[in-house]
């Protein structure tokens, strides 16, 4: 991965480096790249979930051409989240209180070149997404500081949020990249890498890039007969138990 | 070697597994029960989350009970008609287990309900199997065979209960209810805990139906394999937890462990079993006791769905 990753980067930086050059030789293309603030792409567009899945690393790179901070953010598809708060009854630790969250994304990685408090104003940030806390505060509407808190912890540590997820390195003036690590229990769905750029308060440039994670192979097939064909399923989850037993028996009791 | 169980979504080490399954297995065969009842809390121990647990444990238990059925049916030690109606009851009781398992998903209580059951059961069995143990060990001691057991007595409205029946193999007559009211209990820890039943089963058949010690195995055997086939259906009908590979995993070692744990039980004295079996019962209950009180390290529990 880490080679391949390394490929693609320094085919990246070729062709960014080339491409002013490109369109001068070639005069019917329009030069494009050089009128757009932000160019920025990723090194997969696909994430296979094999059983002997270990993680993976996204690379995300691109150019800037006007001066500006940069946000570097991979946002998973919506989910809703319950957190449950144990506290001890009659000795017991038990659930006691709870808060719903909806449309939380299911992985939220960000890293940004400069604090985000200080890249633009609390009202833009908030409409753009960008924070934990402020995207956790959004997805719920009884927001408690103590459970908001616990709630960023609890997906932290399952790996799927990290902020920042690393460093965003820039190459010259212009050219950057960011690496991201991607968990051993990333779930399968729909992403967007998301690249921002922000000049002076104001957002001067903006690219999302669409990415997709699918479980593949046998486990995949367990996985969704379980969950959308319940009844052959769970006969062949009978038939198989009948038959490990009708076997066992045969082995053991031969005349 | 590590595998992925697609249900349970971790990696676990395929030979604990089988060895866990074994270990289920032997104490099957040893003591003529699923061993459903040690297996889960087991699972659940080594992190398999406990909805996962039950429902895979349910459709192991299919298995096992197969394999001792058979044997048991060979030396026509099986009474059909009296586990017909374990079954018509136990069918009942299995669905309403499995239905309050999904409602107490959802009010986020399951896991405490499930522990505190566990450990409630447990406790009632290994006191059981003590007073057992301490009976004969007195009938020894009085120079009887150790087999001497004492039925209860039945209260007479139990003796006017309509559709009295005959039972020609076990040599009893009952109302079909009493053996169907026994049933619908002993499916509705089916369905709520992935365990057989077979040890909330046994006494009963013995004490309240007073059936010949040689047909209670086998016929108890029958119906569980019936009652665990259904809630397994149920399951992953219901709360989609059945883990496949898991449940695969498990049985090779339960099939194998069940068979030589029933050799086992002709090697050692019946009251040395049940003092073995008292005394792990009173371990696991422990244990589970154990992780309600101490401090969690986390006090939250996150769900997630996606919508």
């Amino acid at each position: 991965m880490m080679y391949r990753n390394a490929f693609v980067f320094i085919l990246a930086l070729l062709t960014f480096v080339s491409a002013p050059v490109r369109a001068q030789e070639d005069t019917t293309a329009p030069a494009v790249t050089l009128n757009n603030p932000l160019i920025a792409d990723i090194s997969q567009n696909t994430i296979e979930i094999r059983s002997d899945f270990n993680g993976t690393q996204l690379l995300v790179f691109g150019a800037r051409n006007v001066a500006g901070d940069l946000v570097v953010v991979l946002r998973g598809q919506e989910m809703n989240a319950t957190l449950r708060r144990k506290e001890r009854i009659a000795g017991m630790w038990m659930h006691v209180d709870q808060r719903k969250y909806t449309g939380l994304p299911v992985v939220y990685a960000l890293a940004s070149t400069k604090p985000l408090s200080q890249l633009a104003p609390p009202k833009t940030l908030q409409s753009l997404g960008l924070g934990e806390g402020r995207i956790v505060q959004a997805s719920t509407n009884a927001s408690d500081d103590v459970f908001d808190k616990a709630l960023v912890g609890a997906l932290e540590r399952k790996g799927w949020w990290k902020s920042p997820f690393g460093t965003i390195t820039y190459f010259g003036e212009s050219l950057f990249k960011a690496r991201i690590n991607l968990p051993d229990s990333l779930p399968s769905g729909n992403y967007t890498a998301e690249v921002y750029l922000f000049n002076r308060g104001k957002l001067v440039g903006f690219q999302t890039i669409p990415l997709a994670s699918y479980k593949i192979g046998f486990d995949a097939a367990v996985a969704n007969a379980a969950r959308h064909n319940g009844l052959f399923y769970g006969l062949g989850a009978i038939l198989m138990a009948l038959l490990g037993g009708g076997l066992a028996h045969r082995l053991f009791h031969r005349p | 070697m590590h595998l992925y169980l697609p249900i349970a979504e971790l990696s676990a080490n395929a030979l604990h597994l089988i060895l866990l399954g074994g270990i289920a297995g032997l104490l099957s065969g040893m003591f003529g029960i699923g061993g459903g009842f040690i297996l889960t809390p087991m699972l659940i121990f080594i992190g398999i989350p406990p909805a996962v647990s039950v429902a895979t444990a349910t459709n192991m238990i299919v298995a096992s009970s197969f394999s001792g059925f058979l044997s048991h049916l060979k030396h026509k030690r099986v009474d059909i008609t009296m586990g017909n109606c374990l079954i018509a009851g136990g069918l009942v009781g299995a669905s309403l287990g499995v239905w309050l398992f999904a409602r107490l998903q959802k009010v986020g209580q399951v896991d405490l309900m499930i522990t505190l059951l566990y450990i409630s059961l447990l406790l009632s069995i290994s006191v059981v199997m003590l007073r057992e143990a301490k009976q004969i060990l007195a009938a020894r001691a009085a120079g009887k065979d150790g087999h001497h057991l004492t039925a209860l007595e039945l209260p007479s409205w139990v003796k006017r209960l309509p559709w009295q029946m005959d039972f020609a193999r076990s040599e009893v007559r009952h109302s079909v209810l009493v053996p169907m009211a026994i049933g619908l209990l002993s499916g509705l820890l089916v369905g709520l805990l992935g365990i057989g039943g077979g040890f909330i089963m046994l006494p009963m058949m013995l004490y309240i139906l007073r059936m010949p010690i040689a047909v209670t195995i086998g016929t108890s055997l029958f119906q569980i394999i019936f009652i665990t086939a259904a809630a397994t259906l149920l399951h992953t009908l219901t709360t989609h937890a059945v883990d496949i590979v898991l449940a695969g995993l498990l049985l090779i070692g339960s099939v194998v462990g069940a068979q030589y744990g029933a050799r086992l039980s002709h090697k050692i004295p019946s009251y040395i079993l049940r003092l073995m079996m008292a005394s792990l019962l009173l371990i696991v209950a422990g244990r589970l006791a154990y992780g309600l009180f101490i401090t969690p390290a986390d006090m939250f529990t996150l769900v997630t769905v996606a919508p």
